[in-house]
């Protein structure tokens, strides 16, 4: 008689029904003659039985599930995107206001931002710098526009008019050293204030030494009031050179008269405060000033912080609307 | 041998109704399977309240993946999700290490008076807890693989094919693995002095 050998996978197959036929039959007849290897195959039934046996855990609670539990998680995959682009858009919002904010106040530095006054100021400087150097014919017709719109009563000067004189005073007199004295020397003598007089007709120089005598006679020197408009300071006085220049261009002895008669009224308050009428006109200079220089860059100031105001709202809108979905959540 | 009870149950009917988003009937599928995923859980994490945590992601998972079951054995592919809940478990605790709950209290009905069979005498009750830790630690010594065929098939009466795809393994690695599991058991039950008599194994054949 063989024996088979059988081994605990077979034994384990043949307990759970899991055998071939043919192998189970034989199998069957192997444990009708071993009795060991019934007792093995007991052991594993026994083994089964017991792990049958193995108390299960109870289950700490119930798992049923409600609609809020199954809905939730589809709702927050629904509007991750939106939370998404919310927040996105808050970002790139609050980082553009913080950039054209930021670009005002530190980049902004420029002329564009700068308040009209704070402008001019800066501009001042320069111009008293530049005249001197400046090309006296550019600088003519400029004079000669404002002589003709200038009246004997609004004499009154821009203060960078002043600079205009000693640019003009060279193309018609030939002493340049003197003309040159004229806008810069504030100790001037008297005779460089005569020096445009010599181009003119005799009864007009009778009328200027008249004129300066009134001056004298009134405590009004004429070089010093001339070195004074030459520094810049705003008085009458760059109107006398304003129509002195005039008589230099050489429009005529009545002319120049005129221009020298007109001068007084000026001349005889050098300190005094403008009258009304030279205010407005200086105002309207200065207005005009600023409609050409400065309103383009005030403009694209003030678009400037309408922008930064804008992106400032946006982001507190989408701020909030970010908050809410959040907390809809 | 099956947990479940024999009580009429028609499974099919309440699985179409649940793909079809009848919450109810998924509910009932719940109150059917809900102690075997737990155990299952349980066997894999050795954690009440990893357990407990991981059945209810199943289930939730499984409510969300209805449309993708295809036919076959529900309660293989319902215990296919306990599986990977509880693997989920595993590597997120292997991340981020935590105290078990065990070592503070224990969530079965010992603990939880509440939860425990109201008809059974305190003897049979302390003699199901000591069997229970006896078997408990005889399948700790069991490598995973083995433990996990094991249980399936003896405690909760799958099927080979169901175990097989439950744990995604060959039909013939659930046999040798039940088999070798069963051996060892069988060794190790006889080596157990403390068993209740009444559980020990007779060599009587």
């Amino acid at each position: 008689m063989v024996r088979e050998s059988w081994n605990d996978t077979e034994l384990s197959a043949y307990l759970d029904g899991q055998l071939a036929p043919r192998q189970k039959a034989r199998l069957a007849a192997a444990l009708t003659r071993d009795a060991a290897l019934r007792r093995r195959l007991d052991e594993l039934r026994q083994t089964i039985a017991l792990l049958q046996t193995y108390p299960l855990r109870e289950t700490p609670r119930n798992y049923l599930l409600t609609p809020a539990l199954v809905r939730d998680p589809q709702r927050q995959i629904r509007r991750r995107p939106t939370l998404l682009w919310l927040r996105m858009a808050t970002a790139l919002s609050t980082a553009a206001f913080v950039i054209v904010v930021g670009l005002q106040l530190v980049g902004g530095g420029g002329v564009g931002s700068l308040p009209p006054t704070a402008q001019k100021a800066m501009e001042m400087p320069e111009a008293a710098v530049e005249m001197p150097t400046e090309a006296p014919v550019a600088m003519e017709a400029e004079s000669l526009g404002l002589e003709e719109e200038a009246t004997p009563e609004s004499l009154a000067v821009p203060p960078a008019a002043p600079t205009e004189a000693p640019a003009e005073i060279p193309i018609e007199a030939p002493p340049a050293t003197e003309e040159g004295n004229y806008g810069l020397e504030k100790e001037a003598p008297p005779e460089a204030t005569a020096i445009p007089t010599a181009v003119l007709a005799e009864g007009a120089v009778e009328e200027t030494d008249a004129a300066i005598e009134n001056r004298a006679g009134n405590k009004c020197h004429q070089p010093t009031a001339t070195a004074e408009a030459a520094m810049g300071a705003a008085l009458p006085l760059p109107g006398i050179t304003e129509s002195v220049g005039i008589c230099a261009v050489g429009e005529g002895a009545e002319e120049c008269n005129g221009g020298t008669t007109e001068e007084q009224p000026p001349q005889e308050e050098p300190a005094a405060p403008l009258p009304d009428a030279d205010g407005e006109d200086e105002t309207h200079l200065t207005a005009e000033g600023q409609a050409e220089g400065e309103t383009p860059a005030r403009g694209n100031t003030e678009w400037q912080w309408w922008a930064a105001f804008l992106l400032g709202i946006c982001a507190v809108g989408l701020g909030g609307a970010t908050w809410w979905f959040s907390r809809r959540r | 041998m099956t947990l479940i009870t024999d009580s009429p149950w028609d499974e099919r009917s309440r699985v179409e109704a649940a793909q079809q988003g009848d919450l109810t009937a998924f509910n009932e599928l719940i109150l059917y399977y809900q102690n075997l995923a737990y155990n299952l859980a349980y066997q894999l994490l050795r954690d009440p309240a990893s357990a407990d945590d991981a059945t209810q992601v199943a289930f939730i998972s499984a409510y969300r993946a209805l449309g993708q079951f295809r036919g076959g054995s529900f309660r293989a592919w319902l215990l296919r999700i306990v599986v990977n809940a509880c693997y989920d478990e595993l590597r997120r605790r292997k991340r981020r290490p935590t105290i078990s709950w065990d070592d503070f209290q224990d969530l079965d009905e010992e603990a939880n008076p509440h939860l425990a069979d109201g008809g059974e005498l305190p003897e049979e009750k302390l003699q199901r807890a000591e069997l229970r830790k006896m078997l408990e630690n005889v399948l700790d010594c069991l490598p995973e693989d083995q433990r996990m065929v094991i249980f399936l098939v003896d405690r909760m009466g799958l099927s080979y094919n169901e175990a097989a795809e439950t744990l995604r393994i060959r039909l013939g690695t659930v046999k040798s693995r039940l088999a070798r599991a069963r051996a060892k058991m069988r060794d190790l039950l006889q080596e157990q002095e403390l068993l209740p008599d009444r559980y020990r194994l007779k060599n009587n054949v």
